[in-house]
């Protein structure tokens, strides 16, 4: 396998984006990452599209490679759920590793703003386990992470101030992001008294609804070399399956699928989480980044919440997290989050990214945890800059 | 969070659907269900025990499995309460979902009935390790299922 660089990167503005289709909203990062790269449309070979299928796109890839007229490219759409762009991007890093192509890009773009939210609400919920959970129960996203929240607030003595203490960070770092959903600071006191949404999960708990894209093109070293001064090495790209139905869980305050990416992906770069400078974690829901923090091993199980409550989790503490504005703050495109996450961490290891929300870089690596589900799919990517 | 005004757009054509999930290799769970058993599938083979019943063994791969009577005894792992509802389940109450742990080992996952569904009241019971019985049920649309209620 050789050694593969990401050499472009690009990003849409996240939100409520009804004023673009598919086609359109992914135009907004497949341009600035091939301007990035120094790359033509037609240099692309070989393009997967990460897309979780909310919008009236039945073949949500054709729509986006047409409307940018990449053609000269193998086509391919993957899903993982929320996880979807970093297996897109584990294909495309597959694709290029193997010596198949010198070039990849992988694309993701999510439109979910078209429905109306009961509708995105229900669409969601049935992306749990169908049948024996959202059929019957009609369990929610949201509702899924409850249980979580649930059984690690009585298992471990935190509170909900804990989780708040995540939701005002993230939108700390979304404020001055300008892609972010979310461009205000909150306080914990606006978290709690903000309405249950999934008991305990509150409003200011949840990520938003999102339309966003985000795109990331991989190259092989050669090629790498030649194209930027800056390459960001892909170290490991690892996923993990896990149990969808939550009867087959064997706990709840942690995600298996997770950890187990984790695991293999340190064991891939050979490094220990200590070295990790700034990392990306999947809060699509408050409780989702302490288990991340733990499932990572960026501290011992029940220990997230106290390194939230020291401040640790932001810029100049032991680990930075989502200082872009995380899924929380910045939005929750379900199929852009992946990509998204390697756009900002790329950013940091360039040490290029918005002033306020660079964090320092001393080893030279970075970390992005993304889970599909809630640790249906699970997918870890450690980038460095060496 | 203030709504923004809506931009331009075309209305796209009205789709409905209604899937038809089968049933045919866990039809003697649901028909137990009206008759008020629990039952759930156990391995000829191998002897291991599934819950949401399958016909097919994920241990062992057998497909020689047989159907065997719960208790009906459960404790709490956790819950929730749902209060931001999907559209198809828009005319339903608060409901709470509940993670537990069967007598025999397994766990399922179900609605908790019989406690309400309010922050301050769900604080203060929803605990690790309440003792649960399951009941079964008809639902509206006529379809059997099972809740768990406080034993």
């Amino acid at each position: 396998m050789r050694r593969v660089a990401v050499v472009g990167v690009g990003h849409s503005k996240f939100g409520r984006r009804d004023d673009v289709n598919l086609g359109e909203l992914a135009f907004e990062s497949i341009k600035p990452a091939l301007e990035d790269a120094g790359l033509a449309p037609e240099d692309i070979p070989f393009l997967v599209v990460g897309n979780g299928g909310f919008c009236e796109e039945t073949l949500p890839a054709v729509a986006i490679a047409d409307y940018a007229e990449l053609y000269n490219a193998e086509l391919l759409r993957v899903e993982a759920a929320c996880a979807t762009s970093s297996a897109a991007l584990s294909m495309a890093y597959n694709a290029v590793a193997s010596g198949k192509v010198d070039v990849a890009m992988a694309v993701g773009c999510e439109k979910m703003t078209e429905l109306d939210t009961p509708y995105i609400v229900e669409l969601i919920g049935r992306a749990g386990f169908f049948f024996w959970e959202f059929q019957h129960f009609g369990l929610t996203f949201p509702g899924y992470y409850a249980l979580h929240a649930t059984a690690y607030l009585n298992q471990y003595g935190a509170s909900e101030e804990h989780l708040a203490m995540v939701a005002v960070k993230n939108h700390k770092y979304a404020a001055t992001n300008p892609y972010a959903q979310f461009r205000q600071e909150i306080t914990v006191e606006q978290v709690l008294k903000s309405p249950y949404i999934a008991w305990p999960l509150k409003l200011f708990d949840c990520c938003p609804i999102t339309d966003g894209s985000a795109t990331v093109i991989l190259a092989a070293e050669e090629k790498a070399k030649k194209l930027t001064d800056t390459p960001v090495w892909i170290e490991a790209i690892e996923g993990c399956g896990g149990s969808a139905n939550l009867s087959k869980r064997e706990s709840f305050v942690g995600l298996k699928a997770a950890q187990v990416a984790a695991e293999k992906a340190f064991k891939k770069a050979k490094i220990t989480p200590d070295k990790i400078d700034v990392a990306n974690v999947h809060d699509c829901f408050t409780i989702a980044e302490l288990m991340a923090m733990e499932d990572i091993g960026f501290c011992g199980r029940g220990e997230a919440y106290k390194l939230v409550e020291e401040g640790q989790t932001y810029i100049g503490g032991k680990i930075p997290i989502n200082v872009d504005g995380g899924l929380k703050a910045k939005g929750h495109p379900i199929g852009a989050t992946g990509t998204s996450m390697i756009y900002s961490l790329t950013k940091q290891l360039r040490g290029e990214y918005i002033k306020s929300n660079q964090a320092p870089i001393k080893h030279g690596y970075a970390l992005a945890h993304n889970v599909g589900g809630t640790g249906h799919y699970a997918y870890i990517t450690i980038l460095s800059r060496k | 969070m203030s709504k923004k005004e809506e931009k331009p757009f075309i209305a796209s054509r009205p789709l409905t659907l209604i899937y038809k999930l089968p049933i045919s290799k866990t039809l003697p769970f649901w028909e137990g269900l009206k008759q008020g058993k629990f039952l759930t599938t156990k391995c000829k083979n191998c002897g291991r025990m599934t819950f949401p019943p399958q016909a097919d063994c994920p241990s062992c791969y057998s497909s020689e499995v047989e159907w065997v009577e719960l208790s009906k005894e459960a404790e709490l792992l956790t819950a929730t309460a749902v209060m931001v509802k999907p559209s198809s389940f828009a005319q339903e109450e608060t409901y709470i979902v509940a993670v537990a742990k069967l007598k025999e080992g397994l766990k399922a996952v179900g609605w908790l009935k019989g406690v309400k569904p309010d922050p301050a009241e769900l604080k203060e019971k929803i605990k690790p390790g309440m003792k649960l019985k399951v009941e079964t049920a008809i639902s509206k649309e006529g379809n059997p299922y099972y809740v768990f209620v406080p034993a």
